[in-house]
């Protein structure tokens, strides 16, 4: 209790600090309703300016991007059928019929109503279970970090969506780019090439702003002037409280799902809210109404997104393992201002993890005081034109990058991985599963040569612990289940083409 | 064209990278204290199984390709998509014009002409919001970078240092 009423006399203390709640929701907001941008974006571009300020400051500006921008995804998919983010596909299905008929002000207040409720969920329950999982955590050796580790990588190659294999690709070239440098045990340089500059790795913030922001930029760039009609015109009525009773159950069940998934390492706000839909309409007495504009469709991917994003900060504060591609983005933040996330963190730094929490309560709070009044305010952002927002974020993400070390290399490093993040999307290779696998590789390798070491070797030893074992045979499942899923996936295909065929 | 060659191609590229850095890996120094667990232990394990994904998705793609052999329009790249590779690369190479100008002629002078340029290149918007756009947002971020957050912005170098140094 303690920790908490320092944290909160801490927040509320400073106005910078509310300040920096309120920025971070409307900058999420903002990121998130522009369909491409995403919080991963607006999480990025923020890492650079970050560095003027405490790491508490930081971390309260990341997680009310978070926050905001997960809410944010949900604008432009009720009014303009385009998700502002991927964990908001599944709010279009409902959000936008409702919005055509005429009921857009409901349906985004639905949305945040709902949004609203499953983050202050998820945050209570990280309030509630990051502690105790770090406290156990202390009791995790290398084996049990190496397994953590591999199960995050092994299930955003099974739940990407698309190819296992691509994931696991793109996974794999993430985690051999965390190579060069210097090996951690031995000493010796890898994959220099004789570049002294290359001996401390390559730098972790420039590499996300390169594939996430730049890369996005340039293939917003190359898609051209996309016309799409949007409903701007917009005015957020929350749900009254018979609606709201009538959603309680799904609510409930969102939430939970929501952030069960989120502390899954590795899997997101994305898979909660299909998972969730995908509930509702099972539960539902009328699931022929599902994609017609039903309000529990909107709903139960709208409160597991959100209680998704209180989930996946769990293992990331207690484990320091990201529980999704933001957080791993987030994870480089943390890293700018030499703070390395963990079981140690919640005991050393007690105040930046309670502030954070109290943040996030506050980022969720504020977000449906912001989203009643400022939705259409957010909706005219999507009238905006891509002239202007794309060159801006080009010139943002140059002048960040170049702020952290004051040097051009970082530019460059970020240029190249522009190139590389825009190479992965024209090829369908994940960029989530490219980061998640640079910022677990250090720690799956470190930790699993530790771990060998300490057990002399012997691999059956290692993987012989009930959680290791435990962690690596779910990872087992996991890509067992990616692979069955791409094989009826094929198997579909293989039917409809039949059909079309015998039909031709 | 055909999509499919593209992809096979990609993926075959991987592999060879993959194959490389691996031998790379088998010629890093090797210590007897750490044998087993060596420095080249980690990279060729990863590179090793990125061989076999990339080898696995080139194999794939062979396959799609064959089997699309029946009907090759579908699969071929059209005109939208040389478009899109044109409007990207034009846009890839303004910027790579920005970074050289960035350091060279300072943040100010290379941020208003590099915004002009790009709004330019993106066919919406009105034309004097475009050339207002630029000043306007370089003067802001200034602000901000070099008076509010104290980060470090270039100067470029010779007469355009002088002429930053009067900036900020």
């Amino acid at each position: 209790m303690a920790e908490y009423l320092d944290a909160l006399t801490y927040i509320v203390s400073s106005p910078t600090n509310l300040f920096f709640i309120v920025f971070s929701v409307i900058w999420g907001i903002a990121f998130g309703s522009v369909p491409g941008l995403t919080g991963i974006v607006g999480v990025a571009l923020l890492i650079p300016f970050t560095y003027a300020f405490e790491s508490e400051q930081s971390l309260l500006l990341l997680g009310g991007v978070y926050v905001g921008a997960t809410f944010g995804g949900s604008i432009s998919a009720i009014l303009f059928n385009t998700p502002g983010s991927p964990e908001a596909a599944c709010t279009a299905l409902d959000g936008y019929p409702m919005a055509k008929r005429g009921e857009a002000g409901k349906a985004l207040g639905i949305a945040l109503a709902s949004s609203a409720i499953g983050g202050i969920f998820g945050t209570a329950v990280l309030m509630l279970l990051a502690p105790p999982m770090a406290q156990l955590a202390l009791e995790f050796g290398p084996p049990e970090y190496f397994a953590l580790a591999v199960l995050g990588i092994s299930a955003i190659a099974s739940i990407g969506g698309g190819s296992v294999l691509k994931g696991l690709t793109a996974g794999l070239i993430g985690l051999g780019i965390a190579t060069v440098g210097l090996d951690p045990i031995t000493g010796m340089g890898r994959y220099t090439f004789g570049n002294n500059m290359l001996l401390t790795g390559i730098s972790f913030v420039p590499v996300i702003i390169g594939t996430f922001a730049m890369a996005e930029v340039l293939t917003r760039v190359g898609e051209g002037n996309k016309s799409s009609t949007a409903i701007t015109d917009v005015s957020t009525k929350l749900p009254s409280r018979k609606e709201m009773k009538d959603s309680s159950g799904t609510l409930a069940r969102s939430s939970v799902i929501g952030a069960i998934i989120g502390a899954l390492p590795g899997v997101g706000a994305t898979t909660a809210s299909f998972i969730s839909y995908s509930e509702a309409v099972r539960w539902s007495r009328h699931p022929e109404k599902f994609g017609t504009g039903v309000a529990e469709g909107i709903a139960a991917p709208e409160s597991a997104n959100n209680s998704a994003v209180g989930g996946s900060m769990i293992p990331l504060l207690a484990l320091g393992i990201p529980g999704s591609a933001t957080t791993a983005v987030m994870l480089g933040g943390l890293t700018v201002h030499g703070i390395i996330p963990g079981p140690l963190l919640m005991e050393q730094n007690t105040r930046l993890v309670y502030s954070v929490f109290i943040a996030m309560m506050f980022a969720n709070i504020l977000m449906l005081a912001f989203g009643v009044r400022a939705a259409r305010y957010f909706a005219l952002i999507l009238t905006v034109p891509y002239a202007y927002v794309g060159p801006a974020i080009i010139v943002m993400c140059m002048t960040g990058v170049y702020g952290l070390n004051g040097n051009m290399v970082d530019i460059g490093v970020m240029l190249a991985f522009g190139v590389v993040g825009v190479l992965l999307r024209v090829m369908k290779y994940p960029v989530a599963s490219f980061i998640i696998g640079l910022v677990l590789g250090p720690i799956a390798e470190k930790s699993l040569r530790q771990g060998l070491i300490i057990a002399d070797q012997n691999y059956l030893e290692f993987a012989a612990r009930p959680i290791t074992a435990a962690l690596l045979l779910l990872s087992l499942a996991s890509l067992l289940y990616g692979f069955y899923g791409q094989y009826k996936l094929a198997r579909e295909r293989r039917n409809a083409t039949t059909v079309a065929d015998t039909a031709d | 064209m055909s999509k499919n060659i593209i992809e096979f191609s990609f993926a075959l590229g991987l592999f060879a990278v993959s194959v490389w850095f691996w031998l790379i890996a088998d010629g890093f120094p090797v210590s007897p204290r750490y044998e087993g667990i060596d420095t080249d232990f980690w990279p060729k394990i990863t590179f090793g199984l990125m061989a076999l994904t990339s080898g696995l998705v080139a194999l794939g793609s062979l396959r799609d390709m064959l089997a699309a052999r029946r009907v090759p329009a579908s699969t071929s790249v059209n005109p939208a998509d040389w478009g899109t590779i044109g409007r990207m690369s034009a846009m890839g190479l303004l910027v790579l014009f920005y970074f050289i100008a960035f350091g060279k002629v300072g943040f100010v002078l290379s941020t208003i002409v590099f915004l002009w340029a790009a709004s330019a290149m993106i066919p919406s918007g009105r034309f004097w919001v475009k050339v207002a756009f630029a000043p306007i947002f370089t003067a802001l971020l200034t602000l901000l970078f070099a008076y509010g957050l104290s980060l470090p912005l270039p100067r470029g170098v010779g007469p355009f240092y002088e002429l930053s140094l009067l900036l900020y």
